[in-house]
């Protein structure tokens, strides 16, 4: 089916066989356990270290049009009136506190979402402080978070809606777990031993379609719990294979059954890293600003009806596109804190069956709570059955590179409507080509491909710069910020990981001072904008503000003394991206 | 290299630049009677990271008897360059015959719009979709496009899980109700 992939097939490297990123492949396989950074060396990032976000504040009006939300989620947006204003009304990314009990914030979606004004309201038991991460709602000293339980021996804390703490004495023992901490009663136990899987799909051979027949991957990192009436009897993680022990009744009675939920605990084990959530959304197209609550995707399994020595399997129908999602999101956790030497920012997922997100697949580093546990960020992945994305491992792959360039870096927030094949503004290049170069690197295949709409569609990384492929090459004339395709920017990143620099010095790149600290040396300075009718942006606004883009991050391996041949081997100096790789600007 | 404008809409250009793109005449068929086009399938907002450079809509009326010649009306947009081929296949099932228009097609690469009308005789209605795919492929991309034509049955819906009717609570924290696993059923 294809021909000149530069000696690849992409048959080769989805198909059912084998292959790298097909079913029971290896390095992205859904077969396979450790299937994120099978190209990669973990031996950690080169420049070590993690960087903060740049605080630097944007002042301007306040918003007129911000509407505030009376609870503790995010208000109403406001100002996201015409092309021409400015939807966040001078209001930056980082956010700003009005009178130190709300916060203001302008909420930049990836994807096809457009930047909108949000307003918090602190509640009665928060302040509102700008610090390195922004302007957020923070707990009063002395505070708890509502919900929240914790335990201190054998005494039960938990948080009352006062926000102040209330002791139990537990009768048996108190025990922590992601989704909170809980008595264990005294009771008569017995250990549990089981296995479960999940049933999952990869693309066709020729890219055609998902493969009509399924294999069954181990629920790998799924947090179980096990329930006796109205009690939790204990809480363990599922193994790599799946498998996990656990304590339950010695004599289960109709009232006994195992949970097994998305959600990862945090080290210490009273909050969570990340997690799948459905939302309470309406089916069909739901914004990303229309949750209100939600539960956190579970499944339920009679100790009757699976006795100790059980393999408990989640079928498609049973909702396993949700573990499909967690299991890459753990793998990318899994590896970005290792190579990088800390836990990312926490980030839930959001999936509800047969609804559609108006950004399509989006990251959103906007702080949210899902049943009184919070988090940093939010990820949303679309759930239809006419598309069924959530197969779609190099989308997945590709919104955790927005995750893991928020967590560790500093993303350009550059948003608007963006089309595939037209030069966008080079701070959303810059970010929306990382995401696709990290998704290939990570996946060790460079192709990408999704289903949207009815289609199924693929590009090949390895293939973007003659005549009859359709990437839109920068001009060797047109300077450094010119606007760039993102798949230019990700068959860049793509070319240098799998050259003579290798991967680790590609996503190492992220932290370089040239990247992360600001002013940025090469001068640009985030956009925002809309699009007329054949996509060409109108209405454009320079919000002053300094900004990364692709040529301070080639700065920073210039500077981490990556060889200027290697970088003018993929920028193509002279036919195509004129960056100066022997004069870079080095952070001081 | 040869650089051309044909390459900036490339790969999935947005429906707003579609709407710009002048779509050539539709082939001319009869209209039947019976026929009032109506949305079936593929009415979806613009979704990203990337988008689909071959999207199908089908059109037809919101119902159908035994008997009749219903017209479908196919909106295929592509981006795709001016080198990608691009193909079009129209699959009937048992009980549906094609009256007017071609099953099959090579359409002109490039980035447009268009239409094509299919009018189709119904001995039965049957319980199978008519389909219509859409294919394209260069060495750096390729795509294929679904439409279906549903005789006025509902849209596709994943399946709703049966929760159970007791919630999750974990340290006083009520994390929702679970969706309840059954044992597989023995072969």
């Amino acid at each position: 089916m294809v021909n000149g992939c530069s000696g690849r097939d992409p048959k080769d490297e989805q198909g059912s066989g084998g292959s790298s990123d097909g079913l029971g492949g290896t390095s992205d396989g859904l077969g396979g356990a450790t299937a994120l950074g099978g190209r990669l060396n973990r031996g950690g990032n080169p420049n070590g270290g993690s960087a903060g976000d740049p605080a630097q504040g944007f002042g301007g009006e306040l918003a007129t049009g911000a509407t505030a939300g009376d609870g503790p989620g995010s208000g109403g947006a406001g100002g996201a009136g015409g092309a021409a204003d400015d939807a966040c009304q001078g209001v930056s990314t980082e956010g700003q506190c009005v009178h130190g009990a709300r916060v203001l914030r302008c909420v930049v979606p990836t994807g096809n979402g457009s930047p909108t004004l949000v307003s918090q309201v602190c509640r009665s038991f928060e302040t509102c402080v700008e610090d390195a991460d922004g302007a957020h709602c923070a707990v009063n000293a002395g505070a708890c978070l509502p919900d929240a339980s914790e335990c201190n021996g054998n005494t039960l804390r938990m948080c009352g809606a006062d926000a102040k703490w209330q002791n139990v004495a537990c009768p048996g023992t108190c025990e922590e777990s992601p989704a909170g901490a809980f008595c264990s009663p005294v009771l008569a136990t017995s250990e549990y031993v089981g296995k479960v899987e999940y049933e999952a799909y990869g693309p066709k051979n020729d890219l055609t379609d998902w493969s009509p027949t399924s294999t069954f991957l181990p629920a790998a990192g799924v947090l179980a719990v096990s329930i006796h009436g109205e009690d939790v009897l204990g809480a363990s993680l599922l193994q790599e294979d799946g498998s996990f022990s656990i304590k339950v009744a010695a004599q289960p009675s109709a009232n006994d059954h195992l949970v097994f939920l998305l959600l990862h605990p945090a080290p210490g084990g009273a909050t969570a890293e990340f997690g799948v959530f459905d939302p309470d959304v309406r089916t069909g197209t739901a914004s990303v600003e229309s949750i209100t609550s939600s539960s956190v995707w579970q499944w339920s399994a009679s100790l009757r009806s699976f006795p100790s020595g059980s393999t408990i399997q989640i079928s498609e129908d049973a909702g396993s596109g949700a573990v499909h999602v967690y299991n890459y999101l753990r793998q990318a956790h899994d590896f970005v804190s290792e190579f990088y030497g800390q836990s990312p920012k926490t980030v839930v997922a959001w999936m509800h069956l047969n609804t559609e997100w108006s950004c399509g697949a989006c990251f959103l580093n906007m702080p949210t709570e899902a049943q009184s546990i919070a988090f940093d960020s939010q990820l949303f992945f679309s759930a239809t059955a006419t598309d069924r994305a959530y197969w779609s491992n190099a989308v997945t792959v590709h919104e955790i590179g927005h995750y893991t360039m928020w967590s560790y870096g500093v993303s350009p927030m550059e948003g608007g409507t963006h089309c595939q094949g037209v030069p966008t503004a080079p701070g959303q290049a810059w970010s929306e080509g990382w995401a696709t170069g990290f998704s290939s690197i990570a996946r060790d295949s460079p192709v990408y491909y999704d289903k949207q709409q009815g289609t199924m569609f693929w590009i090949d990384l390895d293939n973007r710069a003659y005549d009859d492929a359709p990437f839109q090459r920068p001009k060797p004339k047109a300077g450094l910020l010119q606007d760039m395709d993102e798949n230019e920017v990700a068959a860049m990143l793509w070319k240098l990981a799998t050259g003579p620099i290798g991967a680790n010095a590609v996503l190492g790149g992220l932290q370089a001072k040239e990247v992360v600290n600001a002013p940025f040396a090469r001068g640009y300075t985030r956009r925002q904008w809309d699009v007329d009718a054949k996509c060409q942006r109108i209405d454009e606004e320079d919000s002053g503000m300094s900004v990364p883009m692709l040529a301070d991050y080639l700065d920073g391996l210039r500077c981490s003394n990556v060889a200027a041949s290697a970088i003018d081997a993929v920028t193509n100096p002279d036919i195509a991206y004129p960056y100066p790789s022997g004069s870079p600007l080095c952070a001081p | 290299m040869r650089l051309s404008l044909e390459f900036a809409f490339a790969l999935g250009f947005g429906l707003a630049a579609c709407q710009s793109q002048p779509s050539p005449p539709a082939a001319a068929h009869a209209e039947s009677p019976a026929a009032t086009p109506t949305p079936s399938s593929g009415e979806k907002p613009d979704l990203g990271p990337h988008r689909p450079p071959v999207v199908v809509r089908m059109k037809g009326p919101d119902s159908v008897a035994a008997g009749q010649d219903i017209t479908l009306v196919a909106e295929i947009e592509q981006h795709v360059g001016d080198r990608a081929p691009v193909t079009l296949n129209l699959k009937l099932p048992a009980g549906v015959r094609l009256v007017e228009g071609a099953a099959s097609e090579t359409l002109h690469p490039g980035n447009t719009r268009l239409e094509r009308r299919f009018v189709v005789h119904v001995d039965k209605v049957p319980a199978e979709d008519i389909e219509l795919s859409v294919d394209t492929q260069n060495p750096a991309f390729g795509a294929r496009a679904s439409g279906a034509y549903r005789f006025g049955r509902a849209q596709p819906k994943l399946a709703e899980p049966v929760r159970t009717d007791q919630d999750t609570v974990i340290g006083g924290k009520n994390l929702g109700r679970p969706i309840e696993l059954k044992p597989a059923a023995k072969p």
